[in-house]
């Protein structure tokens, strides 16, 4: 299936048993080998859409295609080409940080192609001798960078990150994102995230979609966004968006 | 204080989740349940030992003969009851004894032997069944104590000086066949024992897998998990496979050590008798042959996926280890309990016994029953009625791990208005 468009997102409603909507008539697109942002204060959707997109929730109305491919009616094939990091992603306690590497890519890679992937994801995790030790050992960040290791030498098409950067000190948070930018530049993957760091996607994201209360309220690039809301930075984007009194009631 | 304030602090955060409270409440009316069944169970047993009327056929047209039959009828309330033949006692009273010709004068030496046959007819598939055979022993045992008291008194001897021994020949019979009572006896122990140790499989299958899940969850990895390039139905028959081969080398090396924990301890000299509780393996293959254990090992993969789809189900519903173990544990102690118990309650030897396949658990003993009356239509409907269930848990575990509700959960909550 060829197609440019790498994920189409068309009408996207999702309401939760107890009749809570998660994101309400969503539309939006992301190209192939483009970086796109998903802005909005908590409950606004972001995580509701990435797990659609991901196969793990199914839409109530509307529809997501990723590489042409209906993420419910060919959810498996769908998985094959994504790769998806949620925003509390851990990995199992009781095995070392390589095992965990050595499961993740040994189960959409084999042979010479999963010996590369597994010595790329070691190379990502930087862990040193700590890749061999239990997991349960690990910090946070620790975590966070072993499995965003998985996700980015799994060699997936469509990367999708939950709030990568959340909870961590500076230094790892900036390593995540050049991560990211090179494996979007040098691999032309195409990478959907999630972040409250408005200061994080307008420097890492060729495009960004605002979210508010599960509606998307404006898309574009940074430079566009800016111009169009007179805005100094991608902050006074969001707040000239959805208004100050509403962000402080969300 | 400290440590009274988090040891308090650990009991309320048990005490206070629903499911602890439900299997609290769940296993308190279970066991009260349960004990007055084999309370029941244990009672009939007493009861048919101690009270029920038992066939007799005497033969012998000797006085003497008539004169003990007498006497130990009347000692034994009226209890003996003359029939036609052995088939009319048999389906009357269950226990029939015959007291052939001769048996009188045989008592009349000086230090004699008599014989009686009894015949003893099991319908039930139970540990207490061969006690029937007790009863026999015992009615023989009083003919001989009674002839002696008679001979004592008509020749004013001594009693402690006379000898007579009335011994009992029993023919078991399970429908219209005859069988060996040892032979049944070892089978019904043997199947126990058989229950035991797959009963424990069983549970540790259900622990495992709802840990499975629910660990998964606590750690966080249970969204990568499920977004790897393989189906979801995948995913679970991998976790209840890991789940089976934990328990299998669980319970090898408990096995390992139990066995050599029994071989071990002192040899006691047991007495043989109707009651005595045996058991072997190798009896249970020998009886029910070729087909008959490959049944077995057919319900044992049934019980064994049965738990784990179980195991995995209460993992789905649970939000971390802790509830999936309360919800686990009782669930797991019920269906380990009932399996146990139904070898006390007793199961009837008929078609009716084919409906312990819907149990799964309870496939195993309708195999042996169907091995036992020889009616090879209980273990395939028992069968097919496992296969069934399996089949329809193992359907819902598939549908549960393709939905979202494996993620956000089951909601009870009522939809606003």
């Amino acid at each position: 299936m060829r197609t440019s468009v790498a994920v189409d997102v068309t009408d996207l409603t999702k309401v939760y048993p107890g009749g809570v909507r998660g994101v309400d008539g969503l539309t939006f697109r992301v190209s192939i080998g483009e970086i796109y942002g998903l802005l909005g204060p908590n409950g606004s959707g972001k995580t509701t859409t990435l797990r659609i997109i991901a196969t793990l929730l199914k839409p109530t109305r509307g529809s997501v295609k990723v590489f042409g491919y209906d993420t419910v009616l060919n959810a498996v094939e769908v998985r094959k080409l994504l790769s998806y990091l949620p925003e509390e992603a851990g990995a199992y306690r009781d095995l070392t940080g390589l095992d965990f590497i050595k499961f993740m890519l040994g189960v959409r890679l084999e042979g010479r192609e999963l010996d590369e992937a597994i010595e790329e994801a070691i190379s990502i995790a930087d862990l040193g001798s700590d890749i061999k030790r239990p997991i349960r050992g690990y910090s946070k960040g620790m975590k966070r960078l072993l499995a965003l290791s998985t996700v980015l030498a799994s060699g997936s098409k469509l990367v999708i990150l939950d709030e990568p950067t959340a909870g961590l000190d500076v230094e790892r948070s900036i390593r995540i994102r050049n991560l990211v930018a090179e494996f979007s530049k040098k691999r032309g993957i195409t990478v959907i995230l999630s972040s409250h760091n408005m200061l994080e996607v307008e420097h890492l994201c060729d495009r960004v979609g605002i979210l508010y209360r599960g509606k998307l309220v404006a898309e574009g690039s940074p430079s566009e966004l800016k111009v169009k809301y007179s805005a100094r930075n991608l902050e006074e984007v969001f707040v000239k968006t959805v208004g100050g009194l509403s962000i402080v009631s969300s | 204080m400290s440590l009274a304030k988090l040891v308090k602090k650990e009991v309320m955060a048990v005490l206070k989740s629903p499911a602890f409270i439900m299997g609290l409440v769940f296993m308190a009316i279970y066991f009260v349940a349960l004990g007055r069944m084999v309370g029941v169970a244990t009672e009939q047993v007493v009861r048919e030992a101690v009270e029920a009327p038992v066939g007799v056929i005497v033969e012998d047209e000797d006085y003497f003969t008539a004169r003990v039959v007498y006497t130990v009828n009347a000692s034994l309330k009226g209890r003996l009851i003359a029939v036609r033949t052995i088939e009319e006692g048999v389906r009357k009273f269950s226990v029939v004894i015959s007291i052939p010709r001769g048996f009188g004068a045989s008592l009349l030496g000086p230090n004699a032997t008599a014989f009686v046959n009894g015949y003893v007819a099991i319908d039930r598939a139970s540990a207490f069944q061969q006690a029937r055979a007790g009863v026999v022993a015992a009615v023989a045992r009083a003919l001989g104590e009674t002839a002696k008291l008679l001979v004592a008194i008509e020749r004013g001897v001594n009693i402690s000086e006379l000898n007579k021994v009335v011994v009992a020949r029993v023919e078991t019979r399970v429908g219209g066949r005859v069988v060996n009572l040892e032979a049944l006896s070892s089978l019904f122990g043997s199947t126990m024992m058989f229950a035991v140790f797959i009963g424990i499989l069983a549970m540790m299958t259900l622990m495992y897998s709802a840990q499975a899940v629910a660990s998964e969850k606590e750690e966080k990895a249970f969204e990568m998990l499920l977004t790897l390039p393989v189906s979801r139905s995948t995913i679970a028959l991998a976790k209840i496979a890991g789940a089976v081969v934990i328990s299998v080398f669980m319970v090898v090396i408990y096995f390992a050590g139990f066995s050599y924990m029994m071989s071990a301890m002192p040899q006691v000299d047991q007495t043989t008798g109707a009651t005595t509780f045996t058991w072997s393996l190798w009896d249970l293959v020998t009886y029910l042959g070729s087909s008959g254990v490959s049944l077995l090992v057919v319900s044992l993969g049934l019980m064994l996926l049965f738990s784990g789809a179980l195991g995995l189900l209460i993992g789905v519903l649970s939000s971390d280890t802790r509830v999936a173990g309360a919800l686990a544990g009782p669930i797991g102690a019920v269906l380990y309990v009932g399996l146990i118990a139904t070898q006390f309650i007793g199961v009837p030897l008929g078609i009716e016994a084919s409906l312990l396949g819907a149990t799964v658990y309870g496939l195993p003993l309708a195999i042996v029953v169907a091995s036992v009356s020889g009616d090879e239509t209980i273990a395939l409907l028992a069968l097919l009625l496992s296969i069934a269930v399996v089949a329809t848990i193992l359907t819902t575990v598939v549908k549960v791990f393709g939905s979202e509700r494996i993620l956000i959960g089951v909601s009870i909550r009522r939809r606003p208005k």
